[in-house]
Formats: structure tokens, sequence, C-alpha cells
């Protein structure tokens, strides 16, 4: 209940995470197949070529050596140079950082726009028809992998919808620099299928914790004096039913990210997610080290910042701690 | 305060509904090129789009795209309108402009290739189609003798884009560069050819090789060498060239957002004549987005490599389709240093029982072109005589049945990257069909095939061998000790072969002893080839003008196309 203490407790938690996950992160990148030497020589490479990269870059090093000396970077926030091209990961990781930014936040507002009606429309009208329904729905939903989504969205919205205000792009990017309305467009079928991804899990949610506030007895006590259907709704019993509803789209964010990868890639975005995939592919390792922890360091963050602002919105929470 | 909250929701709801609305009709502020609207066709010189240039060919193979038919119009060609935006829509993004990472073989890397030809141009370039080496920015480029001693003449006032003169001292620098051990380069390789160079006059470059090689003036068109940046600007520059490149090429690199695109404007002081005022080129990793870029007018014109994309495209209303194959293709590597393969006559069981017919229709409804000759007939070094086995099923089974007798049954283990797993697998479909014949499979991650190549750790491997020219083609892939040998063949025979076809001072001599070489190579099987490579650019039919006048799908003389004023 000490907020200092709590928030003492919530960094060495992190710092742990984060030791945990680096040190995994190197140990399976070190497992994968591939040379980077190759990805800059090409497949001519003689092995005196392959064996001068090997020397200037340190990649004979014992593993140890190579884990400590990326990590005793990182905390200094130098997250090492790319093998192929020499710039500084963290630049290149700000640099394609607003475009996944942007996309995880267009995202998460569609899903819970999405989602929240539903939620709610679905709990009011609990076992009844058009709740069967939603429920049959989110499951097709749900079963649909973000790669099928794609394309099923650039066929009606790209394909069918040529010619018509509804047509939106089924690649590429404008920046927010070059137009809102520009990067809106191109920003919309990405944001959509990750969205899709999420709306079955957060209306349901809602649903759920909708469905016992509306049995409880101040809901009643508000039927009881007359109040009207929408007011309930979304005045008594909407509030203490989102909690669930944020702390799960908060926690979508480390999903949201990891979504990007394959949507960045189909729909040809610059991205952190495709930079990923571009990089694994060529065995960049220290690239791929440090997108993945600077994803750890965000999702981590996020987690940790959800604990303690959910003690302070939720005051149940707060005294049940202190009750300890 | 209930109040404020409530009309706080309101405003939130209303800004969402109003940000998607503005979407929704914004307009197509994308790049210019994705008007659509067709307009009634300038045309290109020549109703066909199919197949690759406008030849004498008359016979196009059988398995040649089956290309939309123009409509009718037949205007006599307009001269190409000059302006306008083309946007082409790559496979891959570079992470360097910089000659010096790219790859070796220009030809087969159709994503360093565009980039290079937009910036660069070339000092001398190679036609796919006829083979004939012409001078491009440089004035001559000839051997004096029996190809030991090369004289590269450049044309006089030639300029980078920066205002540094293109002369013979420039050439020195970018290839001792090239060379550099600390570039790193593939193209290392190549110079390692070159024993001197000496600048005789400003305009003059003697260059001296370690052995006499007459095929050197293809090498370098078909390499990085041909890529020739500006000295001043890579001394200045250092490792950032490759982010702001300055070449001689018709375009020069004024935008680009790594994976997004890449803008090229109009080089003013370019020495020959281009007519669009901006080429972008849109990296789009996955093929079907691609094509849909393609399709709803996001792009004027692709790249693509695959089959079945290419097919799809040439259905589609006003997309054209130009395609060229390149020799070789796809092809099985015996490792012929290790049992079971080092016995010919395993290698020739395999051969015979494989019919790549058979495969193509198979495997590729039909849309892949199996191959019958290591040469496509359109090279000038085809000849009919120099085929690949043909399939025979019962001599295959003849020599399977032969080996079992002498106790050692055929078995082995097919390994094969990810992109190769469909033909393995029919491969190994076909021989379960044959007895005293055992085959297990081995699929491997991507990234796994360049190191598997080079350890040797493997029986029979599907990967690929493909080239514009078999010199250096085949002798990189079959001469003893060849920089790309991974079937491990050697034969003091096939290598005397090889070094007389190297030697040939004519195309009539080449033309005989690479039909002689390949003979051997077809008897012997150390490789045995099965389907080809081709890379395939479809367009926007109405916009796009002047595709089938290419020489070449990779390295595309951008300077050479228009689009139809819209």
């Amino acid at each position: 209940m000490n907020l200092t203490r709590t928030i003492a407790n919530k960094v060495a938690q992190v710092v742990g995470v984060l030791l945990i996950v680096s040190f995994a992160l190197t140990f399976l990148l070190d497992l994968t197949p591939g040379d980077p030497a190759y990805a800059i020589l090409g497949d001519q490479a003689t092995p005196e070529q392959v064996a001068v990269i090997h020397e200037r870059l340190g990649l004979d090093d014992p593993f140890y050596e190579r884990y400590w000396n990326w990590i005793s970077g990182v905390v200094h926030l130098d997250l090492g140079t790319s093998i192929r091209t020499s710039q500084p990961v963290l630049d290149t990781i700000i640099e394609r950082l607003p475009v996944t930014a942007e996309l995880v936040v267009l995202s998460l507002l569609m899903a819970i726009v999405m989602s929240v009606p539903i939620g709610i429309f679905t709990a009011y009208r609990v076992d009844r028809l058009s709740d069967r329904a939603w429920q049959l729905v989110s499951s097709g939903l749900v079963a649909i992998p973000p790669f099928v989504g794609a394309l099923v969205l650039v066929y009606v919205f790209s394909l069918q919808l040529t010619g018509t205000p509804f047509f939106f792009p089924p690649t590429g990017w404008v920046p927010l620099s070059d137009g809102l309305s520009g990067n809106l467009r191109t920003a919309f079928l990405p944001a959509l299928t990750l969205a899709l991804n999420e709306v079955p899990a957060y209306s349901r949610l809602l649903r759920a914790d909708m469905v016992s506030t509306l049995q409880s007895d101040y809901v009643l006590a508000a039927r009881a004096k007359g109040l009207s259907t929408s007011w309930i709704l979304f005045r008594h019993a909407l509030r203490p039913s989102s909690f669930s509803l944020v702390t799960l789209a908060a926690l979508s964010t480390g999903r949201l990210m990891g979504g990007s990868v394959i949507v960045e890639t189909l729909f040809a975005l610059p991205g952190l997610g495709g930079l990923l995939v571009n990089n694994i592919e060529a065995k960049d390792v220290v690239v791929v080290q440090g997108i993945v922890m600077f994803i750890a360091i965000v999702y981590v963050l996020i987690n940790s910042m959800i604990d303690v602002v959910y003690a302070q919105l939720d005051p149940r929470v707060r005294s049940a701690e202190g009750r300890r | 305060m209930h109040k404020s909250r409530r009309r706080g929701a309101r405003l939130v709801a209303l800004a969402a509904v109003g940000a998607l609305a503005l979407a929704a009709c914004g307009g197509d502020d994308d790049t210019s090129s994705a008007d659509s609207t067709p307009t009634a066709g300038t045309d290109a010189p020549g109703p066909d789009t199919s197949g690759a240039v406008p030849t004498t060919e008359a016979g196009a193979p059988s398995s040649a795209p089956a290309d939309t038919t123009e409509p009718g119009t037949t205007a006599p060609a307009a001269a190409p309108a000059a302006g306008g935006t083309l946007t082409y829509l790559i496979s891959a993004e570079v992470t360097s402009m910089d000659p010096a990472t790219f790859s070796a073989m220009l030809a087969t890397a159709a994503t360093h290739a565009p980039r290079g030809a937009l910036l660069y141009d070339g000092l001398v370039t190679e036609s796919i189609l006829t083979g004939e080496v012409t001078d491009r920015l440089a004035e001559s480029f000839e051997t004096s003798d029996d190809g030991t001693t090369w004289t590269i003449t450049m044309r006089p006032d030639v300029v980078f884009s920066d205002g540094t003169a293109f002369d013979a001292e420039a050439i020195k620098y970018n290839w001792e560069r090239l060379g550099n051990p600390d570039m790193s380069s593939a193209s290392a390789a190549h110079i390692a050819q070159i024993a001197s160079m000496e600048v005789t006059d400003p305009l003059t470059l003697e260059v001296t090789l370690v052995s006499a090689n007459r095929q050197f003036d293809r090498l370098v068109a078909r390499s990085p060498l041909t890529l020739i940046g500006s000295p001043t600007a890579m001394e200045s520059l250092g490792d950032q060239f490759g982010a702001q490149p300055v070449g001689a090429g018709p375009y020069v690199l004024s935008e680009w957002t790594r994976d997004s695109q890449a803008v090229f404007t109009k080089n003013p002081t370019y020495a020959g004549t281009t007519y669009l005022d901006e080429v972008v080129l849109k990296p789009i990793p996955d093929e079907t987005q691609r094509l849909t870029t393609l399709q709803t007018g996001g792009g004027d014109m692709m790249l693509t490599g695959d089959a079945f994309t290419k097919f799809e495209g040439s259905e589609m209303p006003g997309i054209g389709v130009a395609s060229v194959p390149l020799n070789g293709g796809n092809v099985m590597f015996f490792n012929n240093e290790k049992p079971p393969f080092d016995d010919a006559r395993a290698r020739q069981a395999i051969a015979l029982a494989v019919d790549v017919d058979l495969l193509s229709d198979t495997v590729f409804d039909g849309h892949s072109t199996p191959v019958h000759n290591v040469l496509t007939d359109t090279s000038p070094l085809y000849d009919a005589t120099a085929d690949q086995t043909p399939s025979d099923p019962a001599q295959a089974q003849a020599l399977l049945d032969e080996l079992a007798a002498e106790g050692k049954p055929l078995s082995f283990t097919i390994s094969t990257p990810e992109s190769f797993v469909r033909e393995a697998e029919w491969l190994q479909a076909v021989l379960s069909g044959y007895s005293n014949v055992t085959v297990d499979l081995a699929p491997f991650a991507q990234a796994e095939y360049t190191p598997t190549t080079r350890s040797g750790n493997f029986e029979l491997l599907v990967g690929t061998s493909v080239f514009t020219d078999p010199d250096p083609g085949i002798l990189n892939f079959l001469r003893t000790a060849g920089s790309q040998n991974y079937a491990r063949y050697s034969n003091p025979d096939l290598d005397a072969l090889l070094d007389a076809a190297h030697a040939a001072t004519d195309d009539a001599a080449r033309r005989s002893a690479w039909t002689e070489a390949l003979q051997l190579i077809a008897e012997e099987v150390p490789m045995h080839w099965l389907e080809r490579t081709e890379i395939a650019v479809l367009y926007n039919e109405d916009r796009v003008v002047g595709v089938d006048a290419l020489e070449d799908l990779a390295m595309i003389r951008f300077g050479d196309l228009s689009v139809a004023s819209s």
C-alpha cells in the first residue's frame, strides 16, 4: 500500500524479467540456422572472406562473451550496431517505431470502439438470439488467422470496392507528415486486421463482466428507481465492468506488436515488424535482439504501469491490498 | 460533472467517426501513378507483348504465357511522351545502393539490378537474348590480344550527377574499392582476376588480367563492375555512400524511406535520353499483395519470379507480361564426392527417372518451363544435340537393378530448402514407383541453403544454378574448384572442354565448344536441371510504353520507358 514500495517491487520484477528475456533471446538466436556473413557477402563468398567477417564482428567469440558485451551496452541504452549496415540499432528502431506505434494504437482503438457496444448489447440481450449469434461470429473471427483475415479484407476493400469511396489501398504507407487522410487510408486495413483478432476476446470479456454486474443489487435498485435502460447500462454498469477489459487491452499491446510482424509484411509497411522479419532472415542478430528487447521493455513497462494504475483506479483493489 | 463526461464521450465518438469519414473521402492522394483510368492507347511499337523482346523468333515455346492479345489498336507507334511517374513494385528492399554491396551476378539479382540501372547505367551491357555485349557509357571495351589485356575508353564529357568527371581514373578507383577486403564485396572475386590497371590517358584504362579471359567484358556487363559511382562522393561519404549514392545513370535518388519507397528523379546531366520525370520503387515482399497492388493501380509495373503469379497476372485484363528465361534453372545437385552418387550409374538412374515435363504439369499446373537443354533455345549458344538425358523409366529401372545386383541398392536422402520442397516431394513420389530405390526427404530452413552447399552435407540437394552465359556460369558450377561447385565434381576431361570453351575466339567456335562440354555433362550427369527460372515483369498495358523493347528485365533501362500521357 506504500506507493514507493510498490514501485520498487515493480522495478525489481521488471529488471528480472528483462534479464531472463535477454538471455533466452540471445541463446535462441544462437541456435537458429544461417550465418550473417553470407547475407553480407552473397553465396559465392570464399571461406576466407567469411572468416574475415567473423573476425571483424566477433561472431566466433564464445556465447557468454557476446552476451555480456551486448547486455552491458543495453543498460547504457546502446543496442549495438547492425551487422549488415553498421547503423546503430536504436536509431533504426526509433525511425521505424512511429509506424508500428500508430498501428498498435489505431487497432486498439478500433477494437475497443467495436467491442464495447457489442459487449454491452450482448450482455443486455444475454442468451437471446443476438447473443448466440455473436458467440458464433466471434468464434469464427478468432479462428481466422491474421494473414487470412488480411487477404479477405484486401479482397473486399481493395478489389471489390475499387472506384468507390470505400476503396482502401492494399499496400503502402503514407506517413502522418504527408497528411492525415492519406495516412489513415493506408493504416485502415492493417489496423482493422489486427483489431478483428482482438474484438472477440474484448467483447466477450466485457459481456461476461457486464452480465454479473447487471445482476448486482445496486442495478436492481436503479431499475426500481425507474432509470432508463441506457442510463443503467452506460452510467452504472459499464465502468465497474470495464476493468478487465482495460487490463486485457493493455496486455494486448504485446500481442499487437507481435501481430504487426505479419501485417507489416503483408501490407508492406515500414515498421518494426517488417524490420524484424528482414533481419531474422539475414540473421542480423544484433538488430533482432535490439528490437525484441525494445518490445519486451515496452511490454513489461506497460504491464507494470497497469498494475500500479489499477490500484489507483479501483478502490476495491486498494482496500484489499491495505487489509493484507 | 456528469454532463461534461457525457459530452467528452460524445466528442470522442464524433472524432472517431469524423476521422474515418475523412479517410474514406480523402481522395486518392497516393503517388500520382495510382490513377488507373486507361487512356486510348498510345501503344508500344508492335502489338505483341508476350515473351521477352520483339525478336524474329516465330515459335515461342509452348509453355510461353498465353498473353492478352492487344485489342485492335494498331495506331502508328507514337513518339514516347516525356514526363510522368512510373511506379515499379519490386520484391525486396536493399540495405544499400552501393554497388559494392550488390550481388556478384546482377542478372539473377532482380532487386539489386534495377537500382543499379537507375543510378549508374553501366559501362557495358549484355543482351540476354542475343548474347551481344554492347557499350553504354564506355565508348569502347576491347581486348587487343587473346583476352589478357583489355582497353576501356570512356566517352568524353560524361559526368556523375555531382559534376565529377567520369573518366578512366573513376573506373580504376571503383574497381580497386570493390577489391578492397574492408569493403567485403561479393565482387572481390571478379576483381581478383585483374592483375593490374593503368590509366594511360584521362579517358583510357588499360587492364591486364591474371590469365586470358575473352569473356571479361561479358563478366563486367553482368556484374557490379559495370556500375561506376562518383569517387568524390565515395571518398567524402564513406559508408554513407550506400544511402546517398551518386552515379552517372539516368536518375538520381531523391528520397528513400526504407521498406516503403525510393523515389528517383531525372538526372539532368545524364549522357543519354530519359522520358520519365520520376521512377518510384516500392518493395512489397508478398507476391499476392504485389499483384493486387498492380491490379488496383498502386503500381505500373511489377517484378515476379513466380510462375503462378505470372500466369495470374497474364490473365488479368489490361496487364501485359514480359518475361525472360535465364539459362539453367533449379537443379538437382548430386554430391559426386561420396556414395552413392560418386557412381555415375546412380546419377544417370535418377536423371532417367525424372520426367521434367511431368514435374511442370503436376507441381506447377503447366505454368513453369521444364529444362530440356541447359541453355534456352533463344541463346546464341544453343544446340539441340546438347540436350539433357530425357526420361526413360525402363532404363532407369535397369540401372537401379544393376546397382542392387551388386549388393548396393540405391538409398539416399533428398535435401531441400523450403523454396523447393514441392519439387523434392514430387521427386520422392516419382522414385517410390521404382523398385530397388529408397528415398528420404530432409527439408531445411532457407537460411541453411548456403551453409549446406558449402559443407557438402548432402547426397542430393535441390538447389539453384542460374546464369546468363555458361561463361562463367557452368565454369563456376562444374569446373574443378569452381566457386560454385557444390556438386563437388572433378573431371579432367570436362575441365579440358570447359577451358577450350573459355578460350574460344568467336561465337561459332564458342557454340561448338560449349555443345561438346554440355554433351559430356549430359552423359555424366553431375547435376541435372529441372525447371527454368524466369524473371517476369507484369505491367499496366495502357500506361507503360516500351517494356517489350527491353533487352534485360533485371537491369531495366528506365530511360527507355515512358508512360502514356493521362
